[in-house]
């Protein structure tokens, strides 16, 4: 089961209850998506790779780590593959720890087939374009690489939000100079103007170091 | 001439060189006084044996002095007084010292020293090597000079008269000579009718040799056998008076023999003058004369001196047993070893004898004996330091010392008192035994003393040593002894011994006093007497039984005192063997034990009634405790009813938690239903995308109808858990249960491909459960060990199921080959919702663990050593109680609540983690 071969978004489904894992899978198959299945949290990890596309369903209560646990374990590993915790009997408690440790949904058994295949698509879509965002930053990221020093600094400065004028005058150069460099600078970026500029740049800026 | 010429020192000898001189000059005018005329040379040459014996008794370095003195002698008469030419003088010198030397050499050769005339050997030794031999040489030295000097003999006749002239002068002068220095007593010491007897016989001898050679030639004829008397003359000298008489007896009628014949006279004389060139008649008559009775003498006195030596051996031999006897007598050491001196002095003509015996821890010689002409002990010879004076050298050097010319010896104290005394001879032994000197023992002797007297001397010696010490050995083992009577004799202990024959030979003082006998009237079987009738035979037995098997005996019995009453005695024996591990006897010592046992008498006596008092105090004990018993039953009855009360309490308490219990049962009735939900909305996708064939519908539909299966095992489940709060337990027999449970997993058990064995306890007690949930727990814990041998090799799936009885309670076991257990799960894997099943729901253990002990028992998990598991509940045996008592385990169920609720618990714990959200 290498997850590296699977290009096509794929449901990972852990749960320690092999009844339940049978059935689960045949009810998300039964909806067309692809689905692997693992009887726990420590199997699936063994073989998780964070390049795979998808979303991963899990039972909360199992022997050794549960759902949340697995959930923190990914999140420590700065994965970003969307989580859906299935339990059997949801306090309010677990409940909003759950959520506010990142999960996507929190679903009490047995699930509606309905809510559960829509989270289910709206966590693939969420991990779809998560994985297009940042596959535009590592872009950016390397179009900045291709500014000169001069450059650089003129663009922090108009992230910054100054004028061109003012530049000119922090750099004691002339505003035709300025000017050439922000075309320049627009023009290595391939964006329009300074606001997509701004958010662009902000965007990456945003992200870990790291990644 | 005497011995001094053999041992003097040189400035001696000069005093006899002027008397050889004279002598040799003498003999040489004698010779040519006595030679035939008209001869070339001398038919008589004396000098030669002076020459001979003298050098044949002389040591080599005293010969140049005699050579020298003889060539002067020789000289002065052949130059001096015959006016002889000096060439010739010297050749004949030359010839005579020629001669002279190898016949003293000869003889010195053969006899390995100085030549002595003791053996008949000797005799023929200085007739061939003295005579014959030397002869040759000189006659023909003589005959060439003589014959070169021009003189108109033959040299063949010359060298004949030559030889003759030369061995008749040795043949008459060297015996007497050689024979002087004997050590036979001189003349002047013989007895009166000795010295007439002697006058007689040379008297005679010289009256018929002057007739018979000395009468003219016209008597001879009533004469002729005259000389024929000579020899029974010479054989009566040579048996009375010893080798030296015969020498000079025949040496004297030798001389007149030739002295009548060379004069024209005799016997002799006639038959010369008729064959003038054939006189070696007169030369055979003296070498006959000369050597018969020289050979008579000796061989006589060769005899005589092996009849001494006999008798002397015999004295020794006398001595010696004498010595051995003093020895051996039971005297004291200084009477033994005065007998010892005295029997030296006695036998060995010895003037003094004297022994010492050595005091080792002062180290001086002590004199104990002394015999002879002294007998005193005291003086400065009674303690003498060793190393000092010739008594303690010996002591020290540990040889003995010995001579015979005891003058200018050092050390010998008082050489003017061995003057006085006459005392010539020393002999001092030390008396060695082992390496050590015990003693010395030394004699003085006025006459030397023989080897034969100095080896039995060491003989005596050696016994005296051996003696000595046998003695000082003796007075040891007498100390000894004695010290060991006086302390078995002074022990308040009865001491005895007996003797390899089992007779009982020695009793100390303490016996003797008890008994009041005499030691005569105790030993043998003496001491038997004393012996208590009632004991005796007892006492025989135990002594000879042991004795024969050499082992040590206790016994008591009862001696009778003098007094006569029979005392109680504690009598020990031990076996004594001699170094050789034979056996010498016994050593036995008795006690009075009699107060001792009466003091145990009292006791046992004191015990008994002690024992009798207890018996009657038990009675009325009994009496008390069998109220007491039934006091105590009225108590258990309410104690009964309380139990009762607490029973129920402990049931409402459990009811109350089932609540908990069954939240934790509804989780996993979830599971089918979540399953099977899943399976229908799937199922209804599918049919609305028309995804579906019916294959796939029926397949699915088999999936819901396993999953609603389990959700009914669970309801099940859960029934007879609340069931048991209602139901009631009864006597069941757990080896039927298990029974029942393996045919209902034997589906199960084929399908793991396991093998399952018994090991069955018959009579069994039955326990007291509800059938149906020990069932359910055993087909649980199968089903657990199923699944734990899943992954095993083929050979080794295989179940043990084991019921025992221990200390009363019921033991049911089941053993696997799974895959075992980790030490830190033996606990944990009873917490509900653990699992090590990837399809487990983590409740079956622990709810069989409630149940278990719901019932009173308890269950627990043990890692095997050879892998898997083992896992075991106990159950108290089923008391005999009334069936449908609802009360039946309420004795062990308050352990269970306290347990259950940990259960209960565990649920939140494993479903709230702690660590905070990220």
């Amino acid at each position: 089961m290498n997850l590296k071969s699977t290009a096509q978004p794929t449901v990972f489904v852990v749960d320690d209850d092999a009844g339940a894992l049978r059935s689960l899978r045949y009810l998300i198959e039964s909806d067309g998506l692809p689905v692997e299945c693992f009887s726990s949290a420590q199997k699936f990890l063994d073989v998780f790779d964070p390049d795979a596309p998808g979303c991963l369903v899990v039972d909360y209560r199992m022997p050794g780590m549960t759902g949340l646990d697995l959930n923190k374990e990914l999140r420590h590993q700065d994965a970003t593959l969307p989580v859906i915790v299935i339990t059997g009997h949801g306090d309010v408690s677990t409940c909003a720890r759950a959520f506010k440790a990142g999960v996507i949904d929190f679903l009490e058994k047995p699930v509606n087939d309905d809510r559960l295949l829509d989270r289910v698509r709206a966590a693939l879509a969420q991990d779809a374009a998560a994985r297009e965002a940042r596959r535009d930053h590592e872009t950016t990221a390397r179009r900045v690489e291709t500014l000169t020093p001069r450059e650089r600094e003129v663009m922090d400065r108009l992230i910054a939000g100054k004028e061109m004028k003012e530049i000119a005058a922090e750099f004691a150069t002339s505003f035709q100079t300025i000017a050439k460099h922000r075309a320049k600078v627009l023009e290595k970026l391939a964006v329009d103007n300074d606001v997509e500029l701004a958010r662009r740049i902000l965007e990456i800026r945003s992200q870990p170091a790291t990644r | 001439m005497s011995s001094e010429i053999s041992s003097g020192p040189s400035t001696s000898i000069a005093r006899f060189v002027p008397v050889f001189f004279g002598a040799y000059l003498l003999g040489a005018e004698l010779g040519k006084l006595l030679s035939f005329a008209g001869e070339s040379c001398l038919t008589f040459w004396p000098p030669i044996g002076l020459f001979v014996a003298t050098l044949a008794i002389s040591r080599r370095r005293h010969w140049p002095l005699w050579i020298s003195t003889a060539v002067a002698a020789n000289l002065a008469s052949d130059l001096l007084l015959h006016n002889g030419l000096l060439a010739t003088g010297l050749g004949f010198c030359a010839t005579h010292v020629a001669s002279a030397c190898l016949g003293g050499w000869l003889l010195q050769r053969v006899a390995g020293g100085v030549f002595r005339i003791e053996r008949v050997r000797d005799v023929a030794n200085l007739l061939v090597c003295g005579a014959f031999v030397p002869a040759l040489v000189s006659a023909t030295f003589g005959a060439t000079t003589i014959v070169a000097r021009g003189d108109p003999a033959s040299f063949g006749h010359v060298w004949w008269v030559w030889w003759l002239a030369d061995i008749v002068g040795v043949l008459v002068v060297a015996p007497p000579l050689l024979l002087l220095p004997s050590d036979a007593r001189p003349l002047t010491r013989l007895a009166t009718r000795r010295r007439w007897e002697t006058a007689v016989m040379f008297a005679l001898l010289i009256v018929i040799s002057v007739i018979a050679f000395g009468a003219p030639v016209p008597w001879i004829g009533p004469l002729f056998k005259l000389p024929l008397l000579t020899l029974p003359s010479l054989m009566w000298v040579a048996m009375r008076f010893d080798r030296r008489g015969a020498a000079v007896a025949s040496a004297v009628v030798a001389l007149i023999a030739i002295a009548g014949t060379t004069q024209g006279y005799g016997l002799f004389a006639e038959s010369i003058a008729a064959i003038p060139l054939r006189y070696g008649a007169l030369q055979l008559f003296v070498v006959t004369s000369v050597l018969t009775p020289l050979l008579c003498a000796t061989i006589i006195a060769e005899q005589q001196r092996a009849v001494d030596e006999l008798g002397e051996r015999a004295r020794l031999a006398a001595l010696t047993s004498d010595i051995a006897m003093a020895l051996n007598r039971g005297d004291d050491l200084a009477t033994m070893l005065r007998g010892c001196a005295e029997l030296l002095v006695q036998h060995l003509d010895v003037a003094v004898a004297r022994i010492w015996t050595m005091n080792a821890t002062e180290q001086v010689l002590e004199l104990q004996a002394s015999a002879g002409l002294y007998t005193h002990l005291t003086g400065a010879h009674a303690r003498v330091p060793v190393g000092s004076l010739k008594i303690g050298m010996i002591a020290a050097e540990r040889r003995p010392h010995l001579t015979n010319t005891i003058a200018g010896v050092s050390r010998i104290r008082d050489q003017e008192w061995t003057k006085r005394a006459g005392i010539g001879a020393f002999a001092g032994y030390p008396l060695i035994l082992d390496d050590r000197v015990v003693g010395v023992m030394a004699a003085f002797a006025k006459r030397p003393l023989s080897d034969v007297t100095l080896k039995s001397m060491a003989a005596v010696a050696d016994g005296l040593a051996l003696g000595i010490e046998r003695k000082r050995a003796e007075a040891a083992l007498r100390t000894s002894e004695n010290r060991f009577r006086r302390l078995a004799d002074g022990v308040p202990v009865f001491i005895w011994m007996s003797g390899p024959d089992k007779l009982c030979h020695y009793f100390n003082r303490s016996w003797l006093d008890f008994r009041g006998r005499t030691m005569e009237q105790e030993i043998n079987n003496g001491w038997a007497e004393g012996v208590h009738p009632e004991d005796l035979d007892r006492c025989r037995q135990t002594y000879t039984e042991s004795f024969d098997r050499r082992q040590p005996f206790e016994i008591e019995y009862r001696l009778r005192r003098h007094d006569g009453e029979y005392r109680w005695v504690l009598g020990t024996g031990i076996p004594l063997f001699a170094s050789d591990g034979a056996l010498e006897g016994y050593l036995g010592g008795c006690l009075d034990i009699t107060e001792r046992r009466q003091i145990q008498e009292a006791l046992q006596a004191m015990n008994a009634e002690l024992d009798r008092r207890v018996r009657g105090r038990t009675t009325e004990l009994n009496e008390a405790y069998a109220s007491l018993q039934r006091a105590l039953k009225e108590r258990i009855r309410g104690e009964d009813q309380m139990r009762h009360h607490q029973a129920l309490l402990a049931h409402t308490a459990r009811v109350s938690t089932m609540g908990e219990m069954a939240a934790s049962l509804a989780h996993e009735l979830n599971q089918p239903l979540y399953a099977i939900t899943n399976y229908a909305r799937g199922t209804l996708r599918k049919l609305n995308n028309e995804t579906c064939s019916p294959d796939e519908v029926r397949a699915t539909l088999d999936q819901v109808a396993l999953e609603a299966v389990r959700a009914g095992a669970i309801i099940r489940h859960v029934r007879g858990f609340v069931r048991q709060q209602e139901s009631q337990t009864e006597p069941v027999s757990l080896n039927q249960v298990v029974r029942d449970a393996v045919s209902m997993t034997d589906f199960e058990t084929r399908r793991h491909q396991v093998q399952v064995r018994f090991a069955m306890a018959d009579l069994l007690p039955p326990v007291e459960a509800e059938a149906v949930q020990l069932e359910q727990v055993i087909v649980n814990l199968i089903h657990n060990a199923c699944e734990a041998m899943e992954n095993s090799p083929l050979e080794r799936r295989e179940l043990l199921l084991e019921t025992t009885i221990n200390n009363g309670s019921v033991v049911f076991a089941i053993h696997d080959q799974g895959s075992g257990l980790a030490p830190s799960e033996v606990n944990k894997i009873f917490d509900a919702f653990f699992t090590t099943k990837p399809s487990g729901m983590g409740m079956g253990l622990a709810i069989s663990r409630t149940i278990i002990e719901a019932y009173g028992g308890r269950l627990w998990a043990e890692p095997r050593p050879d892998g898997g598991a083992t896992l075991r509940f106990t159950l108290p045996r089923a008391t005999s109680r009334v069936a449908g008592d609802s009360s039946a385990a309420a004795p062990h169920t308050v352990a269970p609540i306290s347990d259950a609720l940990p259960l209960a618990t565990s649920t939140v714990t494993h479903s709230v983690p702690e660590t905070p959200l990220a």
